[in-house]
């Protein structure tokens, strides 16, 4: 691999959730039934004429200047002709030669270091229809014809196939914080077209480009990424040419295949759309967006580290997914110990969400239940060990922490003076350890904090225990 | 300008078929034609913004609202062949 | 607005329509303006007029006005065809904007007329249906491509017919058959529901016997429609009273003639019609002011590459997937077979001849030299115009340099057929109001008429010298023999 130097660019399909579909009426939502959500206009029947979704429009937009591009105040929808059962009108309403956002970029963080992507345009088009092959012939339905599109396509910034993944995540995230796209990979309402190429390194010149499509995961990106770049190379260093084409990727066999050759170069015949006037956004709609634009990633991560004093890397794991952040800022401040519910949550918390594959709102604790054990426990009144029994509880039950330390009785002897008489106990009533402990033996130490524990029957303050320990065997 | 070949491939992207004898006499119609079109660039148009439609116009959004135009199942019943609620037509991969 | 075309007689609507059916069923087959009649629906609208017109209660616009309508106009549950085989059987769920309204407007739609297909051509002998007959001349055409609608107006079948005007698709056959044809600026009228041709050229046109009527349907129908975002909003009327109280007073109304029109090579009786209508606007108190379109030589080609890129474009919906002409196919057969059949099957030569010259234009190497470069003849010819419009209120100009040609006059000669549009294409292109006011009769017994052009939005001055010109040659007296 040490010979070639891999470039990669990515094309994300993302999916809005507008109400109706781009250019016409009929609901882009789901449908159960195959060509239920579909009209006259969203198929091109005869005479009919296609009208712009104002909220595709502001959703585009906001997805552009969340990318840091500069939002073009006139662009143009154009026509791609190709035949195609599921492309009603034989051609698709797209953007060409001028897009609604250009000159773009992105940074993320990988293995400790910041990723700039550039992104080279995101431009507004319609979706497809769908066909299911039955052998022999193939149905279509064409509920998805319309569903408006943006295709955001990066600049070839990206070298490693972890950074390609890398880089999908951040968008999707994007997405999501914006609320535009949920982002869902394998139900395709985002969709990543991944371009890869080699050339020999050091050489400026790009070599020959494969489109890999049909990839449904942000693992499966690396897996195709890492095939198809072994695949080019080993082409290479035996001479061969990579032919320019579109495959597929298989996961089962984590493999991409050659699409199916084609006879004739595709020729797309892309003209401005006689039926659509350019798009001409107002400065002030853009600004407008602009300042209604949520926190970001990215701010809320330097945010959440200025705030609340964690490290980077919490930071960034907190900042992943909207929801897991609004989850923190919640158990924060009902904690009042930003670190330690920090903790919590990177640790028992992700680890249990993980196992269910609960989303959040399926979730029984509440983040003002969580922020309010991780205050039992700065007040001492569970311990540490106790609080992961309690943890457990509630999320199986939503109960909350004091009910479930009341209903076990595991409430913590923070009593001071409770603490020393049952320190006092166990020393006296161990002499030979105490002589021992004495003459140097210090891990004995151990034994006596566990004869306390078991005396306490566990509930014994630790930090109070180690304390009057302390002096005790002193003295 | 117009060639055999070119005619073809323009057939292929049109998806139209030409029978042998029409192909010849299209041919030699189109390149007459074609030959008379490229006079246009006798006029010098360095600089001039293409003109896409001729009349000034605002633009007008639509909301972002749901409603039903024809019934989806009046549409599918103009298709010449249906199974399931959907249109039929040759298998799309083979 | 009670437009009141038809001054009632006194007998109902039901009486007048049903004697027009018998009339059309009588003598269409001989002219077949006529792709499909719509007799009962016809008749039912007919005695909801009837009914208003007795209680005199929401009597609407266009009550009883009886309509052809070109058969590219979508009417919910009939056939709408577009001339062509592909769309033989096609009956639209859903009514084309402009239906919409004049069938709220009280009009009676008799029928869905003649017109080549997809509106390709000039002769309307390019319709699956077999050619429309000129009513003055059953040997000569009707002219294109709404030519079942100026022929069914001629023939006193409608009163008035909606046609679409691509490049000159209601002018010329409005010339031919001696009616008043009449395009509004582009985006005067609503596309939505209309088949389309070519969408940045395609404008909605009126024929009618006498100007007024054409402006007032005009009125009627156009205006902001929000299934089509290429509607002007302009508050401009196109039928405008003053124009018609003012008709006979041009002083201080300047008509343009155009140098490159005038020079060019017309039969006499085409320069017969510009030179009494010349003199006839000039007693009427109008200045005859030169002007000049010099790049007007280049319109027919400018036009031709658009109009053929636009409709290579919008006629590839049409598979045979989800509706319209489906081969005999069978299932082994590859998608590029099946698709090839279908189309090859369903579209007749002259637009196919268009689709290959709009895919041609539209092609990779080709884009730039030809569909580009049309784009950019465009803006320059739009500014020629505007250039001439500062000068004049309106010009004067022949509509075709000849009289409705014989059947048959081109065959194998698409080109000659592309180059006489001369006249009229660069008013698409600029997306400028035109009208046809129908002169004389030549010597062979047919109408010869001349052309108006004003700036866009500006009908109420075409209005007010085509008003000027009905005064003086009154050819709505004459009719043709049927």
């Amino acid at each position: 691999m040490s010979n070639w130097d891999v470039v990669i660019g990515l094309e994300i399909h993302a999916q809005l959730q507008t109400d109706s579909k781009v250019f016409a009426p009929d609901s882009a939502g789901y449908s159960k039934h195959a060509n239920e959500n579909i009209s006259e206009i969203s198929l091109g029947y005869p005479g009919s004429l296609p009208t712009v979704n104002r909220m595709a429009v502001e959703y585009s937009i906001k997805i552009g200047l969340a990318l840091n591009c500069n939002i073009k105040k006139n662009s143009v929808f154009a026509r791609k002709h190709y035949f195609y059962p599921d492309l009603a009108k034989g051609y698709q309403i797209s953007q060409f030669e001028l897009p609604l956002c250009e000159d773009g970029s992105i940074d993320f963080m990988l293995d400790d270091k910041n990723v700039t992507v550039g992104i080279e345009r995101a431009h507004m088009e319609e979706d497809a229809g769908k066909s299911s092959h039955k052998g022999g012939y193939s149905l279509i339905d064409y509920n998805r014809a319309g569903v408006p599109l943006l295709e955001i396509v990066s600049k070839p910034d990206m070298t490693t196939s972890k950074q390609a993944a890398e880089y999908a995540r951040t968008v999707r995230n994007v997405l999501r914080y914006l609320e535009v796209c949920d982002g869902n990979l394998e139900e395709g309402s985002m969709r990543c077209d991944c371009n890869v190429s080699l050339k020999p390194k050091g050489q400026k010149e790009l070599g020959t480009k494969v489109e890999i499509k049909n990839i449904n995961s942000f693992r499966f990106i690396e897996k195709a990424l890492d095939f198809e770049i072994q695949r080019q190379a080993s082409l290479l260093e035996n001479n061969e040419s990579i032919s320019q084409e579109t495959r597929l990727y298989d996961s089962t066999k984590n493999k991409t295949f050659s699409m199916r050759s084609k006879e004739e170069a595709m020729d797309y015949r892309y003209f401005p759309d006689p039926d659509l006037l350019p798009l001409e956004v107002s400065d002030e709609l853009i600004e407008s967006i602009r300042k209604n634009l949520p926190e970001l990633p990215l701010e809320k991560k330097e945010r959440f580290k200025k705030d609340y004093e964690i490290p980077d890397y919490d930071a960034s794991v907190l900042t992943s997914d909207k929801d897991l952040a609004f989850y923190f800022e919640e158990s924060a401040k009902a904690s009042k110990n930003p670190k330690a519910t920090s903790n919590w949550i990177m640790g028992d918390f992700l680890k249990s969400l993980k196992e269910s594959q609960l989303s959040f709102e399926d979730l029984k604790v509440s983040p003002k239940d969580l922020g309010l054990l991780v205050q039992l426990i700065d007040k001492g009144e569970i311990s540490g060990k106790m609080a992961k029994q309690v943890f457990a509880d509630m999320w199986k039950s939503g109960e909350s922490p004091k009910a479930i330390v009341k209903s076990k009785g595991l409430s913590q002897i923070s009593d001071p003076e409770e603490v020393k008489s049952i320190v006092e106990g166990v020393v006296s009533a161990h002499p030979g350890q105490l002589a021992e402990y004495k003459s140097g033996k210090n891990k004995l130490f151990g034994f006596f904090v566990g004869q306390v524990m078991k005396e306490s029957k566990g509930q014994a303050n630790p930090e109070l225990v180690t304390k009057f320990l302390m002096e005790k065997l002193k003295s | 300008m117009i060639n055999e070949d070119v005619l073809k491939k323009v057939c292929t992207l049109s998806r139209l078929r030409l029978l042998e004898a029409e192909s010849a006499e299209m041919l030699d119609q189109m390149s007459r034609i074609i030959a008379h079109f490229d006079k246009l660039k006798e006029v010098s148009t360095e600089g001039v913004e293409p003109l896409y439609t001729a009349v000034e116009m605002k633009n007008v959004w639509r909301e972002d609202e749901v409603f039903q135009l024809t019934t989806p199942k009046s549409l599918m019943k103009l298709a010449p062949d249906e199974q399931e609620g959907q249109v039929k037509v040759p298998q799309v991969v083979k | 607005m009670n437009i009141n075309i038809d001054e009632g007689s006194g007998t109902s609507v039901v009486s007048k329509i049903t004697e027009v059916f018998s009339k059309i069923e009588e003598k269409d087959s001989s002219i077949n303006s006529f792709i499909s009649l719509h007799k009962e629906d016809a008749l039912a609208s007919a005695a909801e007029s009837d009914k208003r017109f007795k209680s005199q209660e929401d009597v609407r616009p266009l009550e009883g006005v009886s309509f052809s309508i070109k058969d590219m106009f979508c009417v919910k549950g009939h056939k709408t065809t577009a001339g062509s085989k592909m769309l033989k059987d096609f009956v639209p769920p859903y009514d084309a904007t402009v239906i919409k309204r004049l069938k709220d407007a009280g009009a009676i739609i008799l029928g869905k007329a003649n017109q080549d297909e997809f509106a390709m051509g000039s002769t309307n002998e390019m319709s699956y249906f077999g050619a429309c007959k000129n009513p003055w001349n059953l040997k000569h055409v009707a002219g294109g491509s709404s030519g079942g609608s100026a022929a069914s107006v001629a023939a006193r079948f409608a009163k008035i017919s909606l046609g679409t005007d691509t490049g000159g698709s209601v002018r010329q056959p409005a010339h031919f058959c001696g009616t008043v044809g009449f395009k509004p600026t582009y985006g005067r009228v609503s596309r939505y529901g209309v088949v389309s041709f070519a969408s940045s050229l395609d404008q909605t046109g009126f024929f009618s016997l006498k100007v007024e009527d054409a402006f007032k349907v005009a009125q009627v129908v156009s205006g902001k429609d929000t299934f089509d975002q290429t509607t002007s909003s302009s508050e401009k009327v196109i039928y405008d009273s003053n124009s018609v109280d003012t008709a006979q007073d041009l002083k201080g109304f300047k008509v343009g003639l155009v140098k490159e029109f005038m020079d060019a090579d017309v039969d006499s009786d085409v320069a017969k019609a510009m030179e009494l209508s010349k003199n006839a606007l000039k007693a009427r108190g109008a200045e005859i002011v030169e002007v000049e379109l010099p790049l007007v030589e280049h319109g027919v080609p400018a036009y031709y590459l658009i109009a053929t890129s636009e409709a290579a474009s919008n006629l590839s919906r049409y598979d045979g997937v989800r509706y319209g002409h489906r081969a005999d196919v069978n299932t082994d057969m590859s998608l590029e077979e099946f698709y090839t059949l279908n189309r090859s099957e369903g579209f007749g030569p002259e637009v196919k001849r268009r689709i290959l010259l709009g895919n041609f234009s539209l092609s990779s190497g080709y884009i730039e030299a030809f569909y580009r470069k049309a784009c950019q003849l465009r803006r320059l010819m739009r500014e020629d115009y505007f250039k001439a419009f500062a000068k004049v209120d309106a010009i004067l100009a022949p509509v075709a340099s000849t009289a409705a040609f014989k059947l048959n006059a081109f065959e194998g000669d698409p080109l000659k057929k592309f180059l006489n549009d001369y006249f009229t294409v660069t008013v698409n292109l600029s997306g400028l109001p035109g009208l046809t006011v129908p002169v004389q009769k030549n010597e062979s017994g047919l109408p010869v008429g001349v052309q108006l052009i004003a700036n866009q939005f500006e009908e109420a001055k075409l209005l007010k010298a085509g008003l000027s010109l009905e005064d003086e040659f009154k050819f709505y007296e004459e009719a043709p023999d049927v």
